[in-house]
């Protein structure tokens, strides 16, 4: 198998409790089942605490790469909270960046002491917009829902979308491996939830369409 | 079936590093694991103890590292197989064991796995513990990916066993915490029975037993010379040429990818960091006439290669060295590739192709001003917020300008605003009581300020007791309080000799925190921190005492308890909240600070955050208005 | 009252200046401000500029003349011990209460017949020793659990936290026993445009108080000399004896006053008020006379209250002769005169007098 773009580069941005590491290593387990070369990066320590969690996954047909994505080199960035996506541009993003986001904030504790505030969202939305090729709007928790899986929901999304060369079937494959079998029900209908959110009927990978590396 | 237990040679799998070093222990044939849980080694013994029914090892989490190191090195002594894993400070904590048992010997392969933890994502510093192999004169293994630490692990028993030495096997947390390919090997047949015999004993003969050990090490460096975990990849006659080991790999080859230079520079790889293969490293610069050594942290290689390079200055002749000395590499914080990038662009007067600095500058602005910042707090439902705000009524209503001491772990971040700042010294484990046993002698220096000493359930068997014993002998005046949420939280809940299970889940015996100071000697009362109001009477009352004073500030971390019962729904019944007027102004939300109430913006009254809240319920016993409420209750 | 002032002003001119008399009035109305045995601190900022606090202490600006037009309804005339109706000498009639009681035993009596004849619902008063010889202010429904509330004690309790704990529940017709500083904050609340349980209060006690002791210095003094959970009961003798007597379950012990006085609280000596003018009825001893109260009459309620029980025959009384009450006036103004002087000290400035907004005739009697 060859990629388009080798390595190919997602983020997964979001904050400490919302589920992450289990998001990203569905993602990367679907990866390797795809026959690819999967790296994860993962920032742990302060992520259980309700800081800024990223997970950096990193697919190649070639060789295992390195933990951590160059500057400026994610092709993908899932956020499971809409400022953790735009916070994560200036490192990570370029304008061939696509994003998939969750538009449920989660406030920081500055915001609720008051000392700094948090933006509208559809603006949070439409300046991410500026910055990237494309955004995508997942409502993965409905108003007054606690948010149960929204981390799966957004791992449909991305399947949905077919931004991964990746098949429905290794991702379901994935989920069943990596999920304890109480919480399989759960996660695979919102996996399945997240896929139609994205408007995916996309059973079969869309191949990855992003602007050639010099 | 995990990933740990498959029985399938050659099949490829996912693996994170700490998984890949106890697969690697396990196709080695491990029979003993002891360890202090410490990130970023954690995983390597949790995973262990995950399968330690299923391949026969025993498992255990320690009282602290080196208790942990003694324990699997009696394994050893006895013939087995044994892996002690630690973070790196734990290091420092073995290290007077490591001093001498490097002397005296081991039989069945030990091997100690040091996480270090560059940039210090999850630890009080970023030391780079590469130096106690030196140091000990033991030899170090440094793997570069997923694959090499299971493999490398699986041959550090062997050389071990064959050296006579416990091996060091120093991975990252960029290494042990990420995820990759690992191509699982054979799981051999246990058949190892323990005999303890002969005779270990350093000292008596030191001086003798010192030079054996550099023979050993000798032995080790032959070993290294035909390693394969050290290789050549690039251009046969490469003039530059980068040296590298652990994660420097990965980024090295990206980076000289990324450059576009894989025909001209070459990438010296190696795995055995000490000794060195000096042979095979010789070998390797004969006609190079730069190179660059990319290291994570301290300059270990590029000092070990200078003095190699001096030492064979007749044969290489003059070759520039570039590294953290010339300013290439910062010898701090983490390597990426990033870095490596820059450093070969610098060196080579190569035009980077910058990214849009105009688009990084309206990134940059949006990151920094137009979003707001997010600081760690303490996770919802934690006992430490309510502990630390009883902590700071009592030192306010106290009024002499008392303060705390604390050190490592979850409650570490009562520094920052989660904690209302209230810690003010932070070192290592045991160093708040530690300190603040040396603050209550104070007092003939006109001293008056009270000191309290913040200390973890896990940290107060690992590192506390001494101190505490050494307060009450010198009647120094104290209080400490020990935050006790029932496990060794910051590293996902370990138990500890308080919990009352052991590594496997399986039920233990305690030793009662409270039991311990009666038997030093020291009044201690316990007291659940979300009763506030009491624990902030009691606190003020022990601050008004001499001598020494323990609290034990006792309630479950809120993760175990959610895990196991059900909780209850809270929510703000509106037309009670007292919001931002006289009698309220936003405790909950902007100064109790708990992110599970957030500030509805409309209503001007507080709001339960129902995918954060944890239902707690400590902040419905501190509403002034008594308008938290549980869902479903009478009102 | 003045308006414009917060939690923040608070701990700087009273907290600050050691001018708090823990009397509790900005305790328990919000999560910022918390009381622990006799100390009072502001734990975090509210933010607020302006507050109930500030608003209700008896230590921020208070204006005799204006608190007496609330109260009373009018001004006073007698400079020496606030406005008042009558006054007389009281006991209790039952003889067992007197006992258990220090000096006559009124304000047991009263208690008891208000909460029994459902003139109050609840009372709010103190419970001399509660362990360690600190007091505990205690919300009281029935008249039984009155027994162990009787005696006195020489620290102070923040009586008004415990009632402003009580009224957010909910409670109300409340009747009060207070010292002096903390019948005034009383009336602050009561006064206050702020809404506040206050307003709930139905019967107002006040005792005479020269001075309250610091429990943190005085419980320090007294454990060098006796275990504080042997402390049965402490009295002071009237003079000349110039003692303390410290009850205890291993004997008695008595402390000289002069070294007792060293931890009277710091605020008392710019205290104004001796008898708790500001009171429905104060209750007082009478030197040298054991078994009798000095007793203040000075509201229309109060009036009305005692007429009851003086019907039912709660109380014995007789006519306070007329050199009782010089020597009483005297004493008042002797206070308020030295509470001047100490505050004009601590200011260096003869016109300000901190808190307390006099009238003209007052400044010209006591400056």
């Amino acid at each position: 198998m060859t990629l388009e773009k080798d390595p190919l580069n997602l983020i997964i941005a979001g904050v400490g409790g919302q589920g992450n590491i289990l998001a990203s290593q569905i993602v990367a387990t679907a990866g390797i089942k795809e026959g690819l070369y999967v790296t994860v990066g993962e920032t742990y320590g302060a992520s259980q605490r309700g800081g800024p969690v990223m997970s950096h996954v990193r697919f190649s047909a070639k060789a295992q790469c390195g933990p951590l994505i160059p500057e400026g080199e994610a092709d993908i960035i899932v956020g499971l909270e809409p400022i953790e996506a735009l916070r994560i541009i200036a490192d990570y993003g370029s304008p061939a960046t696509r994003v998939i986001v969750s538009p449920r904030p989660i406030y920081p504790i500055w915001v609720l002491s008051g000392q700094a505030k948090y933006p509208p969202v559809e603006e949070v939305v439409q300046k991410l917009g500026e910055l990237v090729a494309e955004v995508r709007v997942v409502k993965a928790i409905e108003e007054g829902e606690t948010g149960l899986a929204a981390n799966v929901v957004m791992v449909g999304a991305l399947a949905g979308s077919g931004m991964l060369p990746i098949t429905m079937k290794n991702f379901e494959g994935s989920i069943k491996e990596i999920v304890s079998p109480k919480d399989l029900d759960l996660n695979l209908r919102a996996f399945k939830k997240g896929v139609e959110l994205a408007g995916g009927k996309a059973a079969v990978p869309v191949p990855v369409k992003t602007r050639k590396r010099k | 079936m995990g990933t740990l237990e498959l029985d399938k040679p050659g099949k490829t799998v996912l693996m994170m590093g700490d998984e890949a070093i106890a697969r690697g222990a396990i196709e080695a044939g491990v029979d003993f694991c002891a360890s202090y849980p410490g990130t970023p080694a954690t995983e390597v013994p949790e995973s262990l103890a995950r399968v330690s029914e299923h391949f026969g090892i025993y498992a255990e989490w320690s009282t602290n590292e080196i208790v942990a190191f003694e324990a699997a090195t009696a394994a050893s002594l006895a013939g087995l197989r044994a892996l002690v894993a630690m973070k790196q400070n734990g290091v420092n904590v073995c290290a007077d064991f490591l001093m001498t048992v490097n002397l005296a010997g081991i039989n069945g392969g030990l091997v100690l796995v040091a996480g270090d933890d560059p940039s210090a994502i999850s630890s009080s510093n970023e030391q780079d513990s590469r130096s106690y192999a030196r140091y000990a004169d033991l030899p170090l293994l440094e793997p570069a990916d997923f694959q090499e630490a299971k493999d490398m692990t699986k041959w550090a028993f062997e050389l071990s066993e064959k050296l006579g030495l416990p091996c060091i096997l120093r991975s990252v947390t960029r290494l042990s915490h990420s995820r990759g390919n690992v191509k699982l090997g054979v799981l051999p047949e246990k058949t190892r029975k323990a005999k303890f015999e002969g005779v270990y004993i350093s000292g008596a003969f030191a001086a003798a037993q010192h030079a054996a050990l550099h023979q050993k090490l000798e032995q080790a460096r032959e070993e290294f010379e035909t390693s394969p975990f050290n290789f050549y990849v690039g251009p046969k006659k490469a003039k530059f040429v980068i040296v590298t080991s652990g994660t420097g790999w990965l980024y090295s080859r990206e980076a000289v990818a990324a450059l576009g230079l894989e025909a001209k520079v070459g990438i010296l790889k190696i795995g055995t960091t000490w000794p060195l293969p000096e042979k095979f490293i010789v070998d390797h610069l004969k006609n190079v006439a730069e190179i660059l050594i990319a290291e994570e942290v301290d300059p270990f290689l590029e000092q070990n290669i200078k003095i190699l390079l001096a030492e064979q200055a007749k044969t290489l002749g003059p070759i520039e060295v570039y590294g953290s000395k010339s300013g290439h590499r910062p010898a701090y914080g983490e390597m990426n590739q990033d870095k490596v990038v820059q450093a070969l662009a610098s060196i080579r007067g190569l035009q980077l192709k910058a990214r849009d600095e105009k688009y990084i500058e309206q990134a940059k602005e949006l990151a920094l001003t137009y979003i707001p910042p997010r600081m760690p707090t303490f996770c919802t439902g934690c006992p430490h917020r309510a502990s630390l705000w009883a902590i700071k009524s009592a030192l306010k209503l106290d009024g002499r300008d008392g303060f705390v001491t604390g050190d490592i772990g979850c409650y570490a971040i009562g520094a920052g605003p989660a904690g209302y700042f209230q810690i003010k010294t932070i070192h290592c484990m045991g160093g708040g009581i530690g300190l603040a046993n040396g603050f209550g002698k104070l007092d003939r220096f006109a001293f008056n300020q009270p000191v309290i000493a913040v200390c973890g359930d896990s940290t107060f068997y690992h590192a506390a007791i001494p101190a505490l014993i050494n307060a009450q002998v010198h009647n120094s005046n104290v209080l400490m309080v020990v935050l006790d949420n029932g496990g060794t939280a910051m590293t996902g809940f370990q138990p500890h000799p308080g919990s009352g299970f052991d590594a496997l889940g399986r039920s233990a015996p305690t030793v009662e925190i409270e039991n311990i100071c009666r038997g030093i000697g020291v009044e201690v009362r316990v007291r659940d921190p979300f009763e506030i109001s009491q624990a902030v009477q009691e606190l003020y009352d022990m601050l008004q005492e001499d001598g020494p004073r323990v609290m034990v500030f006792r309630r479950r971390c809120f993760r175990i308890e959610a895990k196991e019962k059900l909780q209850k729904k809270y929510y703000v019944d509106q037309t009670r909240c007292i919001g931002d007027d006289c009698g309220c102004a936003r405790f909950c939300s902007r100064v109790f600070n708990c992110p599970g109430i957030i500030w509805d913006q409309e209503a001007q009254k507080a709001k339960i955050d129902e995918v954060v809240c944890t239902g707690c319920g400590v902040c419905a016993t501190l509403c002034p208005g008594g308008a938290i409420k549980v869902r479903g209750a009478a009102s | 009252m003045e308006a414009g002032k917060g939690s923040a002003d608070l701990e700087q001119e009273v907290l600050g200046q050691s001018l708090c008399t823990s009397c509790g009035a900005c305790v328990n109305i919000c999560p910022y401000i918390k009381v622990v045995r006799d100390r009072v601190a502001v734990i975090e900022p509210c933010g607020l500029t302006e507050g109930k606090c500030y608003d209700f202490c008896p230590r921020t600006p208070t204006d005799i003349a204006a608190l007496d037009k609330s109260v009373f309804g009018k001004t006073r005339s007698d400079f020496s011990l606030g406005p008042y109706i009558s006054i007389e000498m009281a006991q209790a009639k039952d003889s067992e209460i007197r006992c258990r009681a220090q000096y006559g035993g009124v304000i047991s009596a009263l208690m008891k017949y208000a909460l029994d004849a459902g003139e109050i619902k609840n009372a709010v008063l103190t419970r001399p020793f509660d362990g360690a010889m600190m007091p505990a202010s205690v919300v009281v429904e029935e008249s039984r659990q009155l027994e162990e509330c009787a005696g006195s004690n020489y620290v102070s309790s923040a009586t008004l936290a415990r009632m402003n704990e009580a009224t957010r529940q909910g409670k109300n017709s409340i009747g009060l026993v207070g010292i002096p500083c903390q019948v005034m904050a009383l009336r602050k609340m009561q006064a206050s445009r702020h809404d506040t349980g206050a307003k709930g209060v139905k019967l107002v006690i006040g005792l005479f108080c020269t001075w309250a002791l610091s429990y943190k210095g005085f419980s320090e003094f007294l454990k060098k000399k006796v275990d504080l959970s042997q402390v049965r009961r402490i009295d002071i003798p009237p003079p000349p004896a110039n003692v303390m007597v410290v009850e205890t379950t291993a004997g008695d012990i008595r402390l000289s006053l002069d070294e007792v006085r060293k931890f009277i609280k710091p605020t008392c000596s710019v205290c104004y008020d001796m008898t708790s003018e500001f009171a429905d009825v104060s209750v007082g001893m009478v030197e040298g006379v054991e078994d009798w109260n000095t007793f203040i009459v000075r509201t229309p309620a109060g009036e009305n209250f005692i007429d009851k029980a003086k019907k039912a025959g709660v109380i014995n009384t007789k006519p306070l002769e007329e050199t009782r009450l010089e020597h009483l006036k005297q004493a008042s103004s002797i206070k308020k005169k030295r509470a001047v002087d100490a505050i004009q000290k601590r200011t260096n400035d003869k016109k300000n007098l901190l808190y307390l907004r006099l009238s003209a005739q007052e400044k010209k009697k006591f400056l």
